[in-house]
């Protein structure tokens, strides 16, 4: 659990959101938040490279500078094998706070 | 590795600003291209993007802590400015760093003294458990040495000691090494068996002694201590196994011992205690042993103490002629070492903390009166957001800076004073010299210093954190007066305290001086100059105490020496002047009623030559003196000093008294008092004059005294060519002048003192220093009061008066508290005082006016400028 909460909800959307799209940048990490879960979760934009740059040196993600399809510089972002395995951690961890959680519901 | 990175990304800092600065502007440019492009004008897009990104300066700040290890950075930065902010006020920072370097260099100095002396331990195994053991007796001061047949009644009868072990250390015993032509006096020292294996010394060569060696018939056998098998053989391995020839007689070498010399005794050639003459072997009298124990594990000092008690007082039952008033004393081994210098360095050591707290108060001080000038900077880097913990952070890399080269100034002080305190601590007796040579800069010592420095700096740093203000308005008010009107009560308090704490040091140093004052101005009841001493030590068996040969060799080397123009007189005696003789005998005043033989007086004995009274210059008041015909019929005559007059012969003529000598033996001798000489202090300075008991003749071993009209250490070639020309092999040694023995004897006082006075000095100048600091200070921060003052008519002199008046408060208060707390403290040091209370007059007037003198004088400068102020220009000012 620790872990969970070091990494907080967001670094598992970022994480969970570069296993599913391989390869982006900080904007369309947002968009792809926004997009996949019904623009039910916004970030602030900005919170989200402290997180980032965070997790680049826990060595879970790694970045390199590329061009958009517009034609501009932009960071983009991909998942590293630790970052994997800890994503397989973080939703294994998750799903049971999740079922904890709905147990709770239930029971009350 | 993460944390590796973020060092390292500090050293790429543009890069990774640039970076990440890029990073978050493609950001928000990718968002006002999408907004664009749904249809917002380039404005509206710009500003709903910077809406949903946050406050892009802060987040570019966040990012960069997460990548750079930032609190180091802040550190740099903060040791960087803080460097600066020192250069640039030079005189400050000198100040500080001189005052803090000296303080801490006394500190270490002498504290490297006490380390050595006090702390460190000894280089015995387990030497906290070697305890020494002495008899006592009433007219002894301190323990004495022990008896031969008592160490082994205590040996056979004690229960609290693994071992006890014996050796002759006290009497400074010598004999002529023969080595082919020429000869040596070495000298020599008798050791139980069981001494070396007590004392945990395993042998560098060869083997000590073992049980078979000290019986009484036992082959001679020898073990050299390396040094005197450097000098006398040059190393040679080949040593082992030789004969060497020791006063006539052979004796094989069997062991050299490790180098070093930290032996109870420095002894060149250690033999087996067995061979102690059969005198002392059989009769309770001599008291030649110093004797060490090992207390047996669990066994306290106090149940030893108890048991040795039991066995003397059995001793005293069974012998009372001897032993009715000889008790025992146990002394741990490093107290018997440390010797007197016990409390003298301790003195010191509290008076150069003391010092130490002067230097800090000043230092303090100083760091008040800058936070206080830079209260407002402090200000405005709160508003800017700047945390407290920043700020002391801040603080704290200035004063490490300061402490950290005061320091280094301080250790290098040290350094360079540490040669000069083990020469003059060498010269103090009583301490053992391997104790002496180990005063030395080692790691202990420079981690006390370092983890001194460390703490002040810390302190300080603490210090202006309470000036810092807690309402950011109120500092920031321009012309704001509050913090700058009346002075801080802190900083009189600090300046009141350091005039306490220098009132105490100065009376201490003016205590000790005057102290010493009063010892090198004792009459010794004789001249020291132009007289020189030397010992001579004729070989046994060809030579016997009070023989023909003995007589014959003196006496013509005497009248040999008489002869020469530079020479006045010359004689012998049996203890060198000054150095404490614990040459005594048992006697009876014949007519008093006999008394039980354990109460028997026992007084000073000296045997001396026909020409020792003229060569010392004692006058005979009453009587003759002794000659040649007394040494020569072995004549049984005394004559005594004036002080056995007074005590054991008044209202008597002494000149038809006779005193008893042999008292224990069956046959008392009766002998004729022929004179009464002048008292001098023979056994010291700082002793009254003994009663002594002059007899006439030669032993083999002499002090030879001589009294010359030209420097003493010139004639010396001419002793030499006299004893030669009388034999050739015949060896002179322990070569001093008086004046020389009577100057060692006072080494320690004379130490004290002059440490102390060195140290008085240096608290008066801080002191004198820190006044001078407030009162500038105070003068700058009034300067517009001053000139409202002058302006509504106050005259020059009333300002000088009111800046001289503040001086006077805190100098005062300082005052009063310091000689409260001087006078609590001194009696602590009356064990160093001779002829000196603790609560010296003369010594409370020099200590208090000097202070008040150097107070006044520090103030009037400042406050003379305070005085010239001109009332429009203060007014200005703002």
């Amino acid at each position: 659990m620790a872990r969970n909460d070091l990494l907080g909800s967001l670094g598992f959307l970022v994480l969970k959101t570069l296993s599913q799209s391989g390869s982006l940048h900080g904007y369309g990490i947002v968009l792809h938040i926004q997009r996949a879960s019904d623009e039910l979760l916004r970030v602030e934009e900005g919170s989200l490279y402290p997180a980032l740059h965070r997790m680049e040196q826990s060595g879970w993600i790694s970045s390199e500078w590329a061009l958009t399809e517009t034609n501009r510089k932009a960071k983009y972002y991909k998942l590293t094998a630790a970052g994997r395995k800890e994503l397989q951690e973080v939703e294994k961890s998750f799903e049971q706070l999740v079922k904890g959680v709905r147990a709770m519901l239930r029971y009350a | 590795m993460s944390l590796v990175h973020r060092v390292l990304n500090l050293f790429y800092r543009p890069k990774v600003d640039r970076e990440i600065e890029a990073e978050l502007k493609s950001h928000i440019e990718m968002r006002i291209q999408d907004n664009v492009a749904s249809g917002m004008s380039p404005d509206v897009a710009r500003r709903d993007a910077l809406l949903r990104f946050g406050n892009p300066t802060v987040t570019k700040e966040q990012v960069i802590a997460v990548d750079a290890a930032l609190t180091l950075e802040s550190i740099g930065m903060d040791l960087r400015y803080a460097f600066r902010r020192l250069t640039k006020s030079p005189g400050f920072s000198v100040t500080a760093i001189l005052t803090f370097g000296l303080g801490i260099g006394a500190t270490t100095a002498i504290f490297s003294a006490a380390y050595a002396v006090l702390l460190r331990s000894l280089p015995f195994q387990q030497a906290d458990r070697i305890i020494g053991i002495y008899e006592t007796h009433p007219q002894i001061v301190g323990g004495a040495e022990v008896n031969f047949l008592d160490y082994q009644d205590w040996r056979r009868q004690q229960t609290s000691f693994e071992q006890v072990a014996a050796y002759s250390g006290a009497s400074s015993d010598t004999m002529s090494l023969v080595m082919g032509d020429h000869g040596e006096q070495v000298h020599t020292v008798l050791a139980s068996s069981n001494l070396f294996s007590l004392l945990g010394i395993a042998p560098f060569m060869g083997r000590t002694f073992v049980d078979q060696d000290d019986t009484p018939n036992a082959n001679h056998v020898v073990v050299l201590s390396a040094e005197a098998w450097q000098r006398y053989f040059g190393g040679d391995h080949g040593i082992l196994g030789r004969n060497i020839d020791l006063n006539g007689v052979s004796y094989a070498v069997i062991g050299v011992l490790p180098p070093g010399g930290a032996y109870p005794t420095a002894g060149e050639f250690w033999m087996p205690l067995s061979l102690t003459d059969k005198e002392s072997q059989t009769r309770r009298v001599g008291h030649t042993l110093d004797v060490l124990g090992r207390l047996k594990p669990g066994v306290e000092l106090a149940e030893a103490r108890a048991d040795m008690q039991t066995i003397a007082a059995r001793l005293a039952q069974a012998y009372p002629a001897t032993n009715k008033n000889i008790g025992v004393q146990l002394t741990p081994l490093r107290e018997q070492l440390v010797g007197s210098l016990r409390p003298a360095i301790l003195t010191l050591l509290g008076c150069v903390v003391l010092v130490l707290c002067i230097a800090c108060a000043n230092v303090a001080n100083l760091l008040l009166v800058r936070a206080a000038a830079h209260a407002r900077e402090a200000a405005v880097r709160q508003a800017l957001g700047a945390s407290r913990l920043r700020l002391l952070s801040q603080y704290l890399s200035e004063t490490l800076i300061l402490c950290l080269l005061g320091g280094l100034l301080g250790t290098g002080l040290a350094a360079l004073t540490l040669p000069l305190l083990r020469v003059a601590f060498a010269h103090t007796g009583g301490a053992d010299p391997s104790l002496i040579q180990s005063i030395e800069l080692n790691v202990p010592v420079l981690l006390v210093a370092s983890s001194v420095c460390l703490c002040t700096a810390i302190l300080f740093a603490l210090l202006p954190m309470k000036k810092a203000p807690n309402r950011l308005a109120d500092s920031l008010r321009p012309g704001d007066r509050s913090s700058t009107g009346r002075r801080s009560w802190s900083s009189s308090a600090l300046i009141s305290t350091e005039i306490a704490i220098a009132i105490v040091v100065l009376f201490l140093g003016a205590l000790l001086i005057r102290s010493f004052e009063k010892l090198i101005h004792v009459n010794p009841g004789f001249r020291t100059d132009h007289l020189l001493s030397l010992e001579i030590t004729l070989p046994e068996p060809r030579y016997q105490d009070e023989t023909m040969a003995t007589n014959h060799f003196y006496e013509r080397l005497i009248d040999k020496l008489q002869q020469s123009p530079g020479i006045v007189s010359a004689g012998t005696t049996i203890a060198l002047p000054f150095k404490a003789s614990h040459a005594m005998t048992r006697f009876l005043v014949a007519g008093e009623p006999a008394l039980a033989p354990g109460a028997l007086p026992m007084e000073q004995v000296r045997v001396v030559s026909p020409e020792f009274f003229q060569t010392m210059g004692l006058q005979l008041k009453q009587g003759r003196g002794f000659e040649r015909k007394d040494v020569e019929n072995s004549s049984d005559l005394i004559i005594v000093n004036q002080a056995f007059a007074r005590r054991y012969l008044s209202g008597k003529d002494p000149l038809t008294s006779s005193i008893l000598m042999n008292v224990l033996s069956p046959h008392p001798e009766k002998m004729p008092v022929i004179g009464v000489v002048t008292d001098a202090h023979d056994l010291g300075v700082e002793s009254e004059a003994e009663p002594v008991l002059y007899f006439p003749g030669f032993g083999v071993h002499v002090v030879l005294l001589i009294r010359t009209n030209t420097d003493p250490k010139s004639i010396l070639a001419e002793v030499r060519n006299a004893v030669s020309e009388l034999d050739p092999a015949q060896p002179i040694y322990h070569v001093e002048t008086i004046d020389e023995v009577l100057s060692d004897s006072l080494a320690r006082q004379r130490m004290i003192a002059v440490l102390l006075g060195i140290f008085a000095s240096l608290a008066l100048t801080l002191a004198a220093i820190g006044i001078y600091g407030v009162i500038a200070y105070s003068v700058a921060q009034r300067t517009r009061e001053i000139g409202v003052r002058m302006a509504v008519g106050s005259s020059r002199a009333n300002i000088l008066l009111l800046m001289l008046r503040e001086a006077a408060a805190f100098t005062g208060i300082g005052v009063l508290v310091g000689l409260i707390a001087a006078l609590a403290g001194a009696h602590l040091a009356s064990a160093l005082l001779f002829q000196t209370s603790s609560a010296d007059p003369a010594s409370i007037c020099v200590s208090v006016s000097a202070l008040l003198i150097i107070a006044m004088s520090a103030a009037v400068l400042p406050a003379s400028r305070a005085a010239s102020i001109n009332p429009v220009e203060a007014l200005r000012s703002e």
